[in-house]
């Protein structure tokens, strides 16, 4: 595999999980997904560049706090949070955190690609 | 033959020597007379007054009395007194041996007194002086060589008792003995005829009367006839223990005719007292008695009375009283007949209690069923008895034609005028439970609709009653209707009003979690939409990834499911109205809830744990209605846990079978708990713990459930948080499902 910029899908609903997974490697994107933060930390994938696009609503750990808890170590990490819930306070702690984008699901999936695409560049494999 | 006396000829023939032959053949003359006349009637008391006269003409001046023995005592039958003196009462009776006629009559042989004062045998001696009678000779009747009594002459002077008189005498008084024996034996037949024929008769009344009165009436007069009595009453017992006279034959006094015997007074109460017979002659030999007692006896110028005690079932329950206004006793035959007689007054009086008690029973069953019948009439309901298994009606009340307008005449005529009149939407349901019952033979209750004759739907409650069956083997039904058209239009509102309500706080609280529902919704939006551009991606490719695109396409095909069910399971939940209740699996009803809270519960960082064992029993219950349920619980298990730091954010499911016929549902969860002292109140409308709670979730709730025959309820867990579990009946067996509104099928109540 080459190295480059990939991007990791963190959502806990198995259907939107795997169709995300399909439209990044549509678009030519290296994917790997996660069920769950947990699964995600695990994986010590938190120096690799790339970005990240996480659910807020996961099961135990949320989008937020894996957000919070990558900090600093994600420097070279994107972050971008997606939503089924409306939730103004949510979206600003989002970006106090330092997410590059807030999409409310459902989401228009050109504008998910083209926020990955600012982050990312483009993709290596087209 | 005559053996103590001597016949006419023998007399004659013995005393040749007598001189004066010319005397002697009209004294032959004379005697042959008396004994032709003697013999000349059957009737004793002819007899014996010949026999009396006789003997007095054959002594000039004398005082004749003929006694008779009865039993052990000498009784005076007939009696001539010419020229009284005195009022000094002469004896009636003596006893063998007692007296000079008890002398004579013991030692059966003539006695000849010239001087009756100075003879120690002598009893009478007042009599005796106070006439002047100084001479007796006493005669032994003797016939075939058996005493029948004695024959007393009484004298001034001795001299009139000469021997020739005495001899004359003794010749006829064997006459006589033997003419008075022949007048008791044709007598004693005569008797005994009659009393065959008075007891025959009364055997035939008692047979064929059923009135006492009129056979104690022919016992009287029959005990009046047989034992020759002057004044004869029955008497039976009264409420105060004494015996007033019921009939009474001869009274001449209105003292006598009220007379009551009191036991232990007079004749009559010792043979009470006694039980037995009771009799005496003399009015002086009588038992003591109160002076009233004694003024009414002689009142009516009784002196002799004999007595019978008429026992009911062992005890006295009435006295057959004969009495004689002579001191002339009566006599062992006249007991033996009296107690004859006695027996059947007894029987007459048994018959009649049973025939009167059996009228009793009669008449109180009358009314008791005309009670019934009023009864049943102003009760406001049919009351129907009609044959277990034909229907055929025995029994119609009244009030049927006010409740439901046709004529009873209807019921009567058409065998199958209820099941036909049931209203057609209840008839198979109502007809299919009251066969059942009845093949169960069990008592059953109903609720249907009928049809009025005016169109008008009329709600009954039917109890239904299967009577054992009777004498001919058939069992009856009796129904009894009511009316209840009015309360169930009541429930039906109550119904209505507590359906718009519980929709409004379904609304609410869906409203409520609409942030959480939109994000059920959006999940599958995105999985499609994200699909539908990866397709898209994969499409522009060259060459086009075709295995990938189908995989895609299945995989919208699935979410757009996924997300039509939801609103589908939504739209349920938002309808208005009621639901059909069926047969439910409970734990799917939980599966679906934790479906639609899904969001919400990943929200609020919940985990749930269900726990449910395979093959629970199903239920009978509204979907709709009990999702509503388990939706309220859980959302209230979440919001309890939000507010406290509770670190352990935690429902637990548990869905087990409860008893033999229901299944519960607890919701245990790791929250505030309840106010302590505020447990049960939980349940009030209004009472919320919430800051925006409405308070009527709970109430919604418990309605639900109890609409559902079960219960719904609250505790403190032990160490934190609370656990309400409501509990739904299963579905009986096969039973038809029913409905909460009542609006289908006959719903079969306990029996009553």
């Amino acid at each position: 595999m080459t190295s480059g910029p990939a991007v990791f899908v963190v959502d806990d609903d198995p259907a939107v999980r795997i169709a995300l997974e399909r439209l990044f490697r549509g678009a030519g994107w290296r994917v790997r997904t996660f069920a769950s933060a947990e699964e995600f930390l695990q994986q010590d994938l938190h120096l690799a560049r790339g970005c990240l696009v996480v659910d807020v609503h996961l099961g135990s750990m949320s989008g937020l706090e894996l957000h919070a808890t990558l900090g600093d170590r994600a420097a070279a990490m994107s972050v971008i949070l997606t939503t089924g819930v409306d939730d103004v306070n949510m979206e600003l702690e989002a970006f106090k955190l330092g997410a590059i984008a807030f999409f409310r699901k459902p989401f228009e999936p050109n504008e998910l690609l083209e926020s990955v695409g600012q982050c990312l560049g483009r993709p290596d494999s087209r | 033959m005559v053996h103590s006396g001597r016949s006419i000829v023998e007399w004659v023939g013995g005393n040749g020597s007598v001189s004066d032959t010319e005397n002697l053949d009209s004294r032959l003359e004379l005697l042959l007379r008396l004994v032709e006349s003697i013999t000349a009637s059957p009737d004793l008391d002819q007899v014996l007054d010949s026999v009396i006269r006789s003997a007095a003409s054959l002594v000039e001046r004398s005082r004749s009395t003929v006694w008779i023995l009865e039993g052990p005592r000498l009784v005076a039958r007939a009696c001539i007194e010419p020229r009284r003196l005195s009022d000094v009462p002469n004896r009636r009776e003596f006893a063998l041996g007692d007296g000079l006629p008890g002398h004579a009559a013991l030692e059966r042989r003539t006695l000849v007194v010239p001087d009756v004062l100075a003879d120690p045998r002598t009893v009478s001696r007042e009599y005796l002086e106070a006439e002047g009678l100084r001479a007796c000779a006493v005669i032994p009747l003797l016939a075939h060589g058996r005493l029948v009594g004695v024959l007393e002459l009484l004298t001034s002077r001795a001299a009139d008792l000469g021997s020739t008189e005495v001899e004359m005498l003794t010749v006829f008084a064997g006459h006589a003995a033997i003419a008075i024996e022949s007048a008791r034996l044709y007598a004693d037949a005569e008797r005994r005829r009659r009393e065959a024929e008075t007891l025959a008769q009364i055997a035939r009344d008692l047979a064929e009367q059923h009135d006492v009165d009129a056979v104690l009436a022919r016992i009287a007069s029959g005990a009046h006839t047989l034992c020759d009595s002057d004044v004869t009453s029955l008497a039976l017992r009264d409420t105060d223990g004494s015996f007033p006279a019921r009939f009474m034959i001869g009274a001449r006094s209105e003292a006598y005719r009220n007379f009551r015997v009191v036991p232990g007074l007079g004749i009559g109460g010792r043979a009470v007292l006694d039980g037995r017979p009771a009799r005496a002659a003399e009015r002086v030999a009588w038992p003591p008695m109160p002076p009233e007692y004694a003024a009414a006896i002689d009142a009516d110028g009784i002196r002799s009375a004999l007595v019978v005690p008429i026992v009911v079932d062992e005890k006295i329950d009435g006295l057959l009283y004969v009495c004689s206004r002579s001191s002339q006793s009566f006599s062992d035959a006249d007991e033996t007949v009296l107690v004859r007689l006695a027996d059947h007054a007894a029987a007459a009086i048994r018959t009649a209690r049973l025939f009167a008690a059996e009228q009793a029973a009669r008449s109180e069953a009358q009314a008791s069923a005309a009670n019934f019948r009023k009864l049943v009439d102003t009760l406001d309901a049919i009351v129907l008895d009609a044959d277990a298994e034909t229907f055929d009606i025995a029994f119609v009340n009244q009030r049927a034609e006010a409740i439901l307008g046709y004529p009873v005449e209807a019921w009567y005529a058409d065998p199958q005028f209820w099941v036909h009149h049931v209203h057609p939407d209840d008839r198979d349901g109502a007809a299919a439970e009251c066969a059942r019952a009845i093949a169960e033979n069990r008592d059953h209750v109903l609720q249907y609709r009928m049809v009025a004759v005016d169109g008008r739907v009329v709600w009954m409650h039917d109890m239904v009653r299967v009577l054992p069956a009777g004498t001919d083997g058939r069992r009856q039904l009796r129904s009894v209707m009511v009316d209840i058209t009015a309360r169930k239009q009541a429930e039906l509102e109550v119904q209505q009003q507590q359906q718009v309500l519980a929709h409004l706080t379904r609304v609410a609280t869906l409203g409520e979690l609409s942030g959480a529902l939109a994000h059920e919704l959006s999940q599958p939006l995105t999985s499609i939409l994200t699909n539908a551009r990866a397709a898209l991606l994969f499409l522009a490719r060259e060459p086009a990834d075709l295995e990938e695109i189908r995989a895609i396409l299945q995989d919208i095909v699935d979410e757009d499911r996924r997300a039509t069910e939801f609103i589908r399971r939504l739209r349920a939940l938002l309808r208005r109205g009621e639901t059909p209740r069926q047969p439910l699996d409970l734990s799917e009803v939980t599966g679906d809830v934790l479906r639609l809270l899904h969001s919400e519960l990943v929200a609020h960082g919940v985990a749930v744990t269900t726990h449910a064992p395979p093959g629970l029993p199903k239920v009978n219950g509204d979907p709709v209605a009990l999702q509503q349920v388990l939706l309220n619980l859980i959302v209230n298990a979440c919001d309890a846990m939000r507010s406290g730091q509770s670190l352990e954010r935690h429902i637990d499911i548990t869905i087990a079978v409860d008893g033999d016929s229901a299944v519960r549902v607890a919701i245990a969860d790791r929250g505030t708990g309840l106010p302590p002292n505020d447990v049960e109140r939980v349940f009030e409308p209004f009472f919320t713990t919430k800051v925006h709670g409405l308070g009527l979730g709970l109430v919604i709730c418990q309605s639900i459930v109890t609409a559902h025959g079960g219960h719904l309820s609250a505790k403190n867990n032990s160490d934190r948080g609370a656990t309400f579990w409501f509990t739904v009946p299963t579905c009986k067996g096969a039973d038809a499902p029913q409905r909460v509104d009542g609006r289908g099928d006959a719903s079969p109540l306990d029996p009553i």
